[in-house]
């Protein structure tokens, strides 16, 4: 039994308890370089944004709340800055989430997972942590000798240290970010003097109690295990992609510093480890790459470091494609073989994915432009479909709904397109306020109205089944249509 | 109890115990699933203690908190009840052209008759108030059995029609074939069709052989020219709108034996508001007349 060497212990019980990623605690050793600066840039930027963008006032008249970025539960709308959004462009939510999606596929078939390495808020407040962690219980070599110690009476008072400051900036998040649906003032007042709503004080409790968890406990086993995101990234790269590389060619086999120099025959990676010590999630570039690498580059930065020290070029770890890799390895451009004929791998993924994003963000922003205050939701009564009134007349019945956003119309009227001979009547809440060829409705200060709009043909003019109609809805201050919407008029069918 | 020992290809401890000498790794529930574990009973204990949680039949054991869902529920129907107070009082209160006149109270009558619809009316005449052909009137045209101004509307509902109750609305036709050979029912089916104005043989009705029947029996209650009497709850046989069907042959049937709605009376299961704003719900949908019926005629 004793005989079973290492290779075959893997291979016949495949891991062990603590050889799965995530289960061995990674201790973060600090590391200075280029990525190392643009990730603290990142962050601050996004924490900057997220906790400030929270307390930016926003001028607005009346009883309107006065915060820039506010979506407002109890009032249904969203507000954001000059604009306010009503229930109805949730269909701009949808662009958004679409420009999200095909650029975070777009950046992927460019740089590889630039989002987890530099803007996650997981990735981001993780890393939030582990710098107070570090101020409190220093480096890596420190922490680790500190978990060795146990809780002596300093290390303990340091703990208490890390865990209060750990939970403050939970508690800030939280408060932060309900506080862009319940008001930033409103939660972080009420909140802590227990006078806000079950809802909002449940809400904080929640985020805030997950900030410190994620952030302070499970950290990288989002990633491995939660986040569906690095289980189907890879099928977005292509060999063009810029990738966290380790230039294996050149680096092994792996070798101390000093053997080379006496002559020896191998390659620049003087296995010192530093990359897999300042990794996030703490797995071992050289191995290629995996699950776990979140693409943030800070083993590039540590390998850079050795490299310089030793005075041999940087780069054995950095953003490379696997084209570039392969042509420096084999001096060769790389072929992919398509219906039997060798060719160099396409960039449809650069160019379809760019090519979605700019459609969507072009859509997005003609829909933003051209979006009126106005809103005209017209539904058929279809129990009946028509009445028939005594003189043989066929009236449809329209529930409209409008809504003026922008306060854009004093009076409003119906013109009807499609029909002979029509009366148009508005019956309101059970008031008829006109009645004629284009009845008028006051709108004044109305935000919305529910309207039941009954238009009545004529025997003589009466279609036969189905007739299709267009509906405007006229500003009766300049007679400009505001907007239009074509539905079906319906008859008996002889 | 054999040697607890460290399994040489694993690396993990054994049990201890042999099995014809096979022996089993030692993989103990983790720690944070016992946690778990032990909170889920300390909730549970709890739970029990604070809520209504051990059935007993008929009932269950009353939690420290005194809450039940019933309760809860009952105190939510108060809260509904105490908030609409004051507008189901003054809705009680005001009359009909008064809550019309009133843009909020209009408003308000006319959401809350929409869903008193949907709950008593909309089994017979459907959800829009179409009603049914042959079967139920459609309340959103212009044509009334009964009436169609807020007045009218509102007896209707709240003393029905050809009910038990003393005050509705009551009226029976004849069933002609007990006293009429069929082929003189078909000559008046004849004259009735001949009674709205588009048909051709309107100007001439006078000459068919239905007129002198229809004179005799009918217009005391359609009227003269067949344009219906609301007090006895008589169809205009004049227009477009057929509750029974047009056609020749169900008029025919109708006069040899006619059928009549019934409607229960409203009053007797709903409150004074809920029939008004069901009142200005109906008369808002699009069929609804200023007038009160006698007077209708000048409408026409």
């Amino acid at each position: 039994m004793n005989s079973v060497s290492e290779g075959q212990r893997t291979m016949v019980v495949g891991y062990q308890a603590d050889e799965f990623p995530g289960v061995k605690k990674v201790y973060q050793k600090s590391v200075s370089g280029t990525f190392r600066r643009i990730k603290s840039a990142v962050l601050a930027a996004i924490s900057l944004g997220f906790f400030g963008a929270a307390w930016l006032p926003w001028n607005r008249p009346g009883d309107t709340p006065d915060q820039a970025f506010l979506m407002s539960f109890t009032e249904g709308k969203f507000y954001a800055l000059g604009w306010t959004f009503w229930p109805q462009d949730l269909y701009l939510l949808t662009l958004v989430l679409l420009f999200s999606a095909f650029g975070l596929f777009f950046t992927n078939t460019i740089v590889g997972r630039i989002w987890c390495g530099f803007s996650c808020p997981q990735t981001l407040w993780t890393d939030a942590f582990q710098m107070i962690e570090r101020v409190f219980e220093g480096d890596r070599n420190d922490q680790i000798r500190r978990a060795k110690e146990g809780l002596t009476a300093q290390n303990l008072i340091r703990k208490i240290g890390k865990h209060t400051v750990w939970a403050a900036i939970g508690l800030a998040t939280g408060l932060t970010l309900i506080g862009y649906f319940a008001g930033t003032v409103n939660t972080f007042t009420q909140v802590p003097t227990f006078q806000a709503s079950t809802t909002t004080m449940v809400l904080v409790g929640v985020f805030a109690a997950l900030t410190y968890l994620l952030a302070g406990f499970a950290r990288e086993k989002v990633c491995l295990y939660m986040c569906p995101w690095p289980r189907f990234q890879s099928a977005m790269l292509d060999p063009n992609t810029k990738i966290v590389t380790y230039h294996a060619w050149r680096g092994e086999p792996r070798g101390k510093a000093k053997k080379k120099a006496a002559g020896a025959e191998i390659g620049d990676c003087v296995d010192c480890n530093l990359c897999v010590n300042v990794c996030p999630t703490g797995v071992d570039i050289r191995n290629g790459l995996q699950l776990g690498c979140i693409g943030c580059g800070l083993c590039a930065d540590a390998c850079d470091g050795i490299m310089t020290k030793l005075k041999r070029p940087t780069g054995l770890i950095n953003f490379a494609s696997l084209a570039e890799t392969h042509e420096e390895a084999h001096l060769s451009a790389p072929m992919v073989e398509v219906g039997g004929q060798k060719r160099k791998p396409t960039k449809v993924r650069f160019y379809g994915y760019g090519a979605l994003m700019i459609l969507v963000s072009a859509a997005m922003v003609f829909t933003v432009l051209n979006r009126t205050g106005f809103d005209v939701a017209i539904t058929p009564e279809r129990d009946p479909a028509f009445v028939m009134l005594s003189d043989g007349s066929i009236r449809n019945i329209y529930n409209v709904r409008l809504s003026d956003r922008g306060a854009e119309a004093e009076t409003v009227r119906f013109e009807v397109d499609g029909l002979v001979g029509e009366t148009i009547t508005i019956s309101h809440a059970g008031t008829t306020l006109a009645e004629g060829e284009t009845p008028t409705i006051a709108f004044g200060d109305i935000e919305a109205a529910s309207l039941r709009v009954l238009i009545t043909v004529p025997v003589t003019r009466r279609p036969e089944g189905r007739a299709p109609i267009t509906f405007s809805l006229v500003n009766g201050d300049d007679g400009r249509v505001m907007t239009t919407t074509s539905t079906y008029f319906w008859g008996p069918e002889n | 109890m054999g040697k607890i020992e460290r399994d040489p290809i694993t690396g993990q401890y054994t049990t201890g115990h042999q099995w014809n000498g096979i022996r089993e790794l030692r993989t103990p529930v983790p720690i944070w699933w016992m946690l778990v574990w032990i909170a889920s009973i300390a909730f549970a204990l709890v739970y029990v203690y604070l809520l209504p949680s051990i059935p007993l039949g008929d009932r269950t054991t009353a939690g420290a908190t005194g809450y039940t869902a019933r309760l809860n529920l009952e105190a939510e129907l108060d809260a509904v009840r105490t908030a609409r107070a004051e507008a189901s009082a003054q809705l009680a209160e005001l009359e009909l052209s008064e809550i019309v006149a009133d843009e909020e109270l209009a408003t308000l009558a006319f959401n809350g008759g929409r869903s008193a619809f949907g709950v008593n009316c909309m089994q017979c005449h459907g959800a829009g108030g179409g009603g049914q052909i042959g079967q139920f009137p459609s309340l959103i045209d212009d044509d009334w059995l009964w009436g169609g101004s807020l007045e009218d509307i509102w007896y209707s509902i709240n003393h029905g029609i050809r009910n038990e109750t003393l005050d509705a609305r009551f009226a029976l036709m004849p069933a002609y074939g007990d006293f009429y050979e069929q082929a003189e029912i078909e000559d008046v089916a004849d004259y009735v069709l001949a009674l709205n104005p588009s048909s051709p043989e309107h100007a001439t009705r006078d000459q068919l052989p239905g007129a002198e029947m229809f004179d005799l029996e009918c217009s005391a209650c359609h009227g003269v020219n067949g344009e219906g009497g609301r007090d006895f709850g008589a169809p205009n046989l004049s227009d477009a709108v057929w509750l029974y069907g047009g056609e020749r042959e169900e008029i025919v049937a109708q006069i040899i034996n006619p059928r009549m709605g019934v409607m229960p009376a409203f009053g007797e299961r709903l409150d004074e508001a809920t029939i008004k704003m069901l009142t200005v719900y109906v008369h808002a949908l699009g069929g609804g007349e200023d007038v009160a019926s006698g007077e209708t005629a000048a409408l026409q």
